[in-house]
């Protein structure tokens, strides 16, 4: 019942539109000060959460997609994909799908994915037929790739959150993003037998089509450089990052030459942004966190779910409608931080691999990016386009029906996700 | 979903002297955070090129980041609420209008305020305390720890200030058409 009314009223605050950390430190506060009687130990939460070297990796990776945004480097991606698949029936869909899953791999991003890729897809798939919606639902979609292909910002956090190798939720989230991309292109595809007006672009042939590719080899080369680094345990994901960043910056400047110390005051104070709007909630959540254990609450949900008789699959069930529901009206990192550590101790209780959990967290996660009535990438495509809502929330219905199916999969075959760590030598 | 953009830049209220003034201070301390962010991208690609190209690990890198990571949030929160950026769930509030949609906005930002001063409250006790006890980080560096944690009080201070003006200027100032 407890959990229930707090959260109730968590809801309540955050409704009324204040900032989603104010509304956590709110309602942590109120309960410390009726339970404790003292406010003392709230820095000390705050602080304690926020000094963790682990935590630089995300400013690092947003710094470094900053970078790569201002210097235009990722610019030649688009017209590399679209060179080499724009040709086959639905191309343009599939060119969209796999320069999203490129773009996913530099930037950890799925707004900056849809923002990023949405700008130069969606004109060119209307030149070429496509019906406006089809054209924004795959990039809503295409888009919400960037939180579960590493390098992924929320994994990151999920990582921290439940102690859990940042590498290993790395490699756990390759497969099922690879899986996702590869169900977007079918469906683009078949979609394009259907619609008859869809037109491809001519073949322009070997020679064209691998200067399309040496143009966009810059940002080719950062998720191997990134990814490859952590993988082989070459860099930490935090060096990873700042190495990834460097790379920007150098081909940035140096190749692209557009990049000069305006550009990178200017990044930087974007990253910084960028860092407080998330490590503010992260701090807040912190502090619910140790406002709901001196409640008891974690234990209290634990007893319920105890006393319901659930097993460990119709726990995770329920966990996974609660967040689609959740993910309706809430964003992606509010959403983790607060449901993570309350419902931490019971899949440790249920054993559920952490790996596999984090990583249907993501694919669900990624519906909220394109679920209306809140959903970024709706936002960011109508932004872009445009484009009334109703018609991005259209072309978006398709995906997520495939993306509850991808959902579906890993939770029947944990080891699309776990095959990569435990091959790692990561068994949980 | 982020704070109603009226609030940040380009708003319809026009600010006060007071709020500018503060505005100007937190802009001030966003600047020194993205240095920070920069000497943080520097000490991490030095610590890789110190164990790779040299083979002379540093040891400090991990808890100086960590301190780091304190002062880039700190530093940069009250900025990010002036423009506006806070992630919020606006599914309501952009509904609001005339007296209601000033309640709301008041609401948010007087609520944002009183967190803030709690964390600034806290924060003054946690500084007075490391500094008195002497207390020092527990890693290589045995960093005196008020050092990295005034940076909850001066960003708890600064976010104080932000919001409560920003929530001054609602109530009393006209809009600027």
């Amino acid at each position: 019942m407890a959990t229930f009314l707090i959260l109730c009223i968590l809801i309540a605050l955050l409704l009324t539109g204040m900032p989603i950390f104010a509304g956590l430190g709110l309602a942590s506060i109120a309960i410390m000060l009726v339970t404790e009687g003292s406010i003392s130990s709230v820095a000390d939460t705050v602080f304690a959460k926020l000094d963790n070297g682990l935590l630089t990796a995300i400013p690092m990776f947003a710094f470094m997609a900053h970078v790569m945004i201002k210097s235009k480097v990722v610019d030649d991606l688009y017209d590399a994909a679209n060179a080499m698949v724009g040709h086959l029936k639905g191309g343009l869909g599939v060119a969209t799908v796999l320069s999203c899953t490129i773009f996913a791999a530099i930037s950890g991003s799925s707004v900056a994915t849809a923002l990023t890729i949405g700008s130069s897809a969606i004109p060119q798939m209307k030149r070429f037929g496509y019906r406006s919606r089809d054209a924004y639902g795959v990039i809503a979609a295409g888009g919400t790739l960037g939180i579960l292909i590493p390098p992924s910002g929320p994994l990151i956090l999920y990582a921290i959150v439940t102690e859990t190798s940042i590498g290993a939720l790395f490699m756990a989230g390759f497969i099922p993003g690879i899986l996702m991309a590869l169900i977007f292109a079918a469906y683009c595809m078949t979609q394009a037998y259907f619609q008859k007006n869809q037109q491809q672009t001519n073949w322009i042939g070997w020679k064209e089509c691998s200067q399309a590719l040496r143009r966009s080899i810059w940002s080719l080369l950062m998720p191997p450089l990134v990814l490859g680094g952590i993988y082989f345990g070459i860099f930490t994901a935090s060096e990873a990052a700042s190495i990834g960043c460097i790379y920007a910056l150098v081909v940035g400047a140096l190749v692209y030459r557009n990049f000069g110390f305006k550009e990178l005051a200017e990044t930087a104070y974007e990253t910084v942004r960028t860092t407080a709007m998330l490590f503010m909630i992260l701090a807040a959540a912190a502090m619910f966190g140790h406002a709901v254990t001196i409640i008891r609450l974690p234990i209290e949900l634990m007893e319920s779910v105890t006393a319901l008789g659930l097993s460990a699959t119709g726990f995770i069930l329920m966990v996974m409608l609660l967040i689609f529901i959740l993910g309706m009206f809430m964003e992606t990192i509010s959403i983790i931080l607060i449901t993570t550590p309350i419902v931490l101790p019971a899949l440790i209780q249920f054993d559920v691999n952490l790996l596999w959990y984090g990583i249907l967290l993501m694919i669900n996660l990624e519906l909220a990016l394109i679920t209306p009535p809140v959903g970024m990438n709706l936002f960011v495509i109508k932004g872009i386009a445009n484009a009334p809502l109703a018609e991005v929330i259209r072309g978006s219905l398709p995906y997520v029906v495939l993306m509850i199916l991808g959902l579906v999969l890993v939770m029947l075959v944990p080891g699309v996700a776990l095959w990569l760590p435990e091959l790692a030598g990561f068994g949980s | 979903m982020k704070m109603n953009a009226e609030n940040g830049e380009g708003e319809e209220i026009s600010p006060s002297l007071l709020s500018r003034i503060i505005g100007s201070i937190t802009f001030f301390a966003a600047a020194l955070s993205a240095i920070l962010v920069v000497f943080t991208l520097g000490i991490t690609g030095y610590s890789v090129v110190q164990r790779y190209f040299f083979g002379t690990p540093v040891t400090w890198t991990d808890e100086l980041s960590g301190f780091l990571v304190v002062g880039i949030v700190m530093l940069g929160t009250a900025e990010t609420l002036r423009r506006g950026e806070h992630i919020s769930v606006d599914l309501l509030s952009t509904r609001a209008t005339g007296f209601l949609k000033k309640l709301v906005d008041i609401w948010g930002y007087a609520s944002t305020a009183f967190v803030a001063g709690v964390l600034f409250i806290s924060g003054w006790a946690a500084v007075e305390f490391s500094w008195n006890i002497g207390v020092y980080s527990d890693g290589y560096l045995e960093a005196p720890l008020w050092i990295p944690q005034s940076f909850i009080l001066i960003g708890g201070g600064l976010l104080f200030l932000i919001a409560l003006t920003r929530a001054f200027d609602l109530l009393f100032r006209k809009r600027k058409d």
